[in-house]
């Protein structure tokens, strides 16, 4: 079987028996076997011009294996049988090498061995829609877009991707999995004299992702909100920059989405506190004795949930990449923290602390194992993590506030390795002043310590402003591995904090 | 792994597929990687990887349409499958005013050998790089990283060329107490990487960063080690000296080349061919990269090109596009910064600085302003405070936000130790020690 249209989950399952029986045969004690088909499509206009039209389809397995306390773990492309045992038996002599790199390790959180058949839900396959009209819909915004002469680059973008998987282990099971999702946006850039500034819709960098259909494109009305992105580009180029001062700040949930991927997400994940992710993307200042020690994250008004059943969520599925079901949690709870994201590995540690799954007496993964495909081994990656909406409306937030800014939209992002030190720049400000919002920002730009700005967190929007917004390029570990998720946010309110590009 | 002659052999079968499909032109990449990675903490390893992937993209034109589809199936049916794909993608994309796929090319090639991975050794070296930090009382954490990547374009119009790439790299970072070191080593493969004195290097910083304290935010000459260098030059290379950046009006150097950008002492040249550096060398429409200066003695002198601003600005492509079609334009991928007078490295730096800070790694940089390169991001792994030449103590890490346009101005030496060099969100470049007078730090953090 070497092409891709002739695959069925009964089909990958078959040739997955094959590397468990190599697996068994040389006396591993655990092993895993993903196999999958990722079909994406990527399109973009850029100034008028088809800057992306491409179709893609990826068919992998990889196979991971416990032998003597040591991990090894292969992968291949080649779905013969002969392909996937020679690479089993790869899996199993990386392992085994493993004992020459140092002692082993044992723990692994047990998981009922699933037998499962889960997919995503959507209403218009997107892979569906005729090429032709995804063009026209691009073409049309970018018309919009470029209509003023400021604008040098307008953008359009549209991006969808199923991955079929099934996940075979040698305690029996078996979990058929289908995920898929879309993303859509525009941007313009208006550049006069020395300024250059762009505006986005719904969101920078590509857009608004959900693990939903074409019916996503639908409802952004692409064409319908150019002409005030590009027109809020053109007028950022005379804005005020952003003042060098200490003010309160309402930030939009695009940008909280981001605040919260960066500030909290990465800073929860336990491999990161282990020092695994040390050499890279860095460890976590949420050392485990925080997790029974009432460690203060946040104001009462913060709490911050894990759901990997969110309908709609990038990092909904329905088992992670260890075979582990989907579950919902909080990470801090009234500002509180009580909860880190783990995989079978580490799961252990959250649970010697104190913590873990509150109805589960063994070490149990909350089940954020994922990989970015069958080519690479899982890691602990961040769920779907949401701040809990407020009771606040917006107008009401803004009128409340004498002497503020608010922030909306993504530009730059950056954070220390510890996850304590941030500094964030929006596309977009406005001044409140006297509770009324007044003249344009550019650049807004706002700095602060993780558990000090979520403490300065008074005031959230209610449901009816909350909104889950996909982050489809998070990359950690090495080589780097690309994941997806949502964060859902409310605007929210953080009271006196450093605004304005200091130093 | 795909050996060229079975790359060359799938390129031919899409072509023919394309062809019979309707193509009146048509290019075919297959991009097949090997990677061995052993990630490690002082306790034990945490990741033992081999991979095997393989992309194979065919790009076709009919009646000025352009479409492009790709698989990892390197097999006849899954290219074949794939050139159908492509033309079916063309057939329903506009017309468009598309530069011709180039005819033959000669190529200088780097010519390396594909990786031959061997995890006990891999596992033994990892071992005995997590001994040497154990044996100094440093937590630990790495890896030993190995990835041959194998590059083949060919297209119908006579083009055909294909090469190796082979980097390896180990790469340790080292924490005792509040102290963290961190040192690296990267070759193409064939020449031996000294694990252990890459863990002693990470070791020695690790301790002597210990106890740091904290400086006030505000201006700092600093030392900048070539690590520290590649975050700023890396996005210097992605925002300023692409046509597409200029077109835009987005890049600093748009309407001053031929004018003084930088200090005099500063000549940045994109050379795929530079001794130290990896990569490949022909594009992504299959062009030999050709070494360009960018800026001489200062002076902005050029910026890269692919066939599409080529064409737009009426000149020649110099080798850097990007796989097409490009959202990015062309980029330039190999950025080298001449070596300086002062001979040596880092320390012959310091010796001539009378107070500031010696920073060995930036972390999570990124572009505040894109015309004015205002970058901002942390310092990481191990920062000194200076005086009267000599390192006095650790500091604790600081957030720096600075204008690497203004920050370039301000060079007041730079050293001959250059070093292949990369930072967080990846890329290569070429790069000594260089100091710099009053760079901004805008805040710091807990550690």
């Amino acid at each position: 079987m070497t092409t891709t249209d002739t695959l069925t989950f009964d089909s990958l399952a078959a040739l997955g028996a094959r590397a468990l029986d190599v697996a068994k045969r040389a006396g591993a004690a655990w092993c895993d076997v993903r196999l999958a088909l990722i079909e994406r499509e990527e399109l973009a206009v850029r100034n008028g011009e088809v800057s992306a039209l491409e179709q893609d389809e990826q068919a992998g397995f990889g196979i991971r294996v416990l032998h003597d306390g040591c991990w090894g773990f292969a992968s291949g492309y080649d779905l013969t049988e002969a392909e996937v045992e020679r690479v089993a038996a790869l899996a199993v002599a990386l392992a085994r090498a493993g004992r020459r790199a140092g002692p082993g390790r044992h723990q692994w959180a047990d998981e009922p061995a699933w037998r499962d058949r889960w997919s995503s839900t959507w209403l218009i396959d997107p892979f569906t829609v005729p090429l032709d009209r995804k063009i026209d819909l691009l073409m049309r915004a970018d018309a919009i877009l470029r209509a003023k002469p400021e604008i040098t680059a307008s953008n359009g973008t549209l991006s969808f991707r199923r991955e079929t998987q099934t996940f075979l282990s040698s305690a029996g099971a078996r979990i058929d999995q289908v995920v898929l999702r879309s993303g859509a946006g525009i941007s313009a850039t208006a550049h006069k004299d020395d300024e250059t500034q762009t505006r986005s819709w719904p969101a920078a960098f590509g857009g608004q992702y959900l693990a939903v259909g074409w019916e996503l494109v639908d409802s952004l009305d692409l064409v319908g909100h150019a002409a005030q992105c590009r027109d809020e580009a053109i007028e950022l180029l005379a804005a005020e920059p952003c003042p060098v001062a200490d003010k309160d700040i309402i930030l939009s949930g695009d940008q909280l989405a981001l605040q919260i991927h960066e500030s909290v997400g990465h800073a929860t994940e336990l491999d990161r506190v282990q020092g695994w992710e040390a050499n890279f993307a860095g460890t976590s200042f949420v050392d485990t004795g925080k997790i029974r020690g009432g460690f203060r994250y946040g104001s009462p008004h913060v709490n911050l949930v894990c759901d990997a059943t969110v309908p709609g969520g990038l990092a909904t599925v329905g088992y992670d990449d260890d075979g582990v079901r989907s579950q919902r949690w909080h990470v801090v709870r009234d500002g509180v923290f009580v909860g880190y994201q783990t995989s079978r590995d580490v799961a252990h540690v959250e649970s010697a602390a104190g913590g873990g799954p509150a109805d589960s007496q063994a070490p149990r993964s909350r089940g954020c194992s994922r990989a970015e495909g069958p080519s690479h081994v899982p890691i602990v990656r961040i769920s779907n993590l949401s701040l809990l909406p407020g009771a606040w409306k917006f107008d009401d937030l803004v009128a409340d506030t004498e002497d503020g800014i608010w922030m909306a939209g993504v530009k730059c992002w950056s954070i220390d390795q510890q996850r304590l030190n941030f500094q964030f720049t929006c596309e977009y400000g406005r001044e409140i002043k006297g509770g009324k919002l007044g003249r344009l920002l550019k650049n807004p730009t706002y700095q602060g310590i993780t558990p000090q700005f979520w403490g300065a967190c008074d005031a959230i929007c209610d449901v009816g402003e909350w909104r889950l917004w996909g982050v489809p390029n998070c990359g950690k570990g090495q080589p780097l591995q690309t994941a997806e998720m949502s964060h859902g946010a409310a605007p929210a309110r953080f009271r006196k904090q450093a605004v304005g590009v200091r130093g | 792994m795909l050996d060229p002659a079975r790359a060359r052999s799938l390129a031919e079968h899409a072509l023919s597929a394309a062809r019979r499909a309707g193509a009146q032109q048509a290019e075919v990449t297959v991009e097949a990687q090997d990677e061995e990675l052993n990630r490690f903490t002082h306790e034990h390893p945490v990741q033992n990887v081999l991979r095997s992937t393989a992309c194979v993209s065919v790009r076709v034109r009919v009646d000025g349409r352009q479409g492009k589809a790709s698989t990892g199936s390197p097999t006849p049916e899954g290219v074949a499958r794939a050139a159908e794909r492509a033309l079916a993608v063309a057939r329903l994309s506009p017309a468009g005013d598309l530069p011709p796929l180039p005819g033959p090319q000669a190529h200088a090639l780097r010519g390396a050998g594909p990786l031959r991975a061997d995890p006990e050794a891999t596992a033994g070296a990892v071992g005995a790089v997590t001994e040497a930090c154990r044996a100094q009382g440093c937590r630990a954490a790495g890896i030993h990283h190995g990835v041959s990547t194998l590059r083949l374009l060919m297209n119908t119009q006579g083009n055909a060329v294909h090469d190796w790439d082979t980097v390896a790299q180990v790469s340790v970072s080292a924490f005792r107490d509040e102290g963290a070191g961190w040192a690296c080593a990267i070759g193409d493969g064939h020449r031996a990487l000294d694990a252990p004195s890459v863990a002693a290097r990470a070791v020695d910083k690790a301790l002597a960063s210990r106890a740091p304290r904290a400086v006030p935010p505000g201006r700092y000459d600093v030392v900048l080690e070539p690590a520290a260098v590649s975050s700023l030059l890396l996005f210097t290379a992605s925002h300023a000296f692409g046509a597409q950046q200029v077109l835009d009006g987005s890049s600093f150097v748009a309407g001053r080349l031929g004018e003084p950008v930088f200090g005099e002492n500063v000549t940045l040249t994109d050379d795929a061919h530079h001794p130290l550096t990896v990569g490949p060398v022909f594009d992504g429409e299959g062009l030999p990269r050709q070494r360009v200066t960018l800026v001489e003695r200062g002076v902005a002198r050029s910026v890269v090109h692919d066939q599409v601003t080529a064409k737009r600005l009426g000149c020649a492509s110099t080798g850097h596009s990007l796989p097409q079609p490009s959202r990015d334009g062309p980029q330039p991928g190999n950025l080298c910064l001449q070596p300086g007078a002062t001979a040596g490295g880092t320390a012959e730096l310091i010796r001539g600085m009378k107070r500031g800070l010696l920073v060995t790694q930036f972390h999570y940089s990124n572009v505040v302003e894109p015309t004015k390169l205002t970058l901002t991001g942390m310092t990481r792994n191990g920062t000194f405070f200076v005086e009267n030449g000599e390192i006095v103590g650790a500091v604790k890490n600081m957030r720096y936000t600075e204008s690497v346009v203004e920050a370039l101005k301000r060079v007041t030496g730079i050293g001959s130790d250059l070093r292949l060099a990369s930072a967080l969100f990846g890329g290569w470049v070429v790069v000594p020690s260089v100091r710099i007078e009053g760079f901004g730090f805008s805040s710091g953090t807990e550690f």
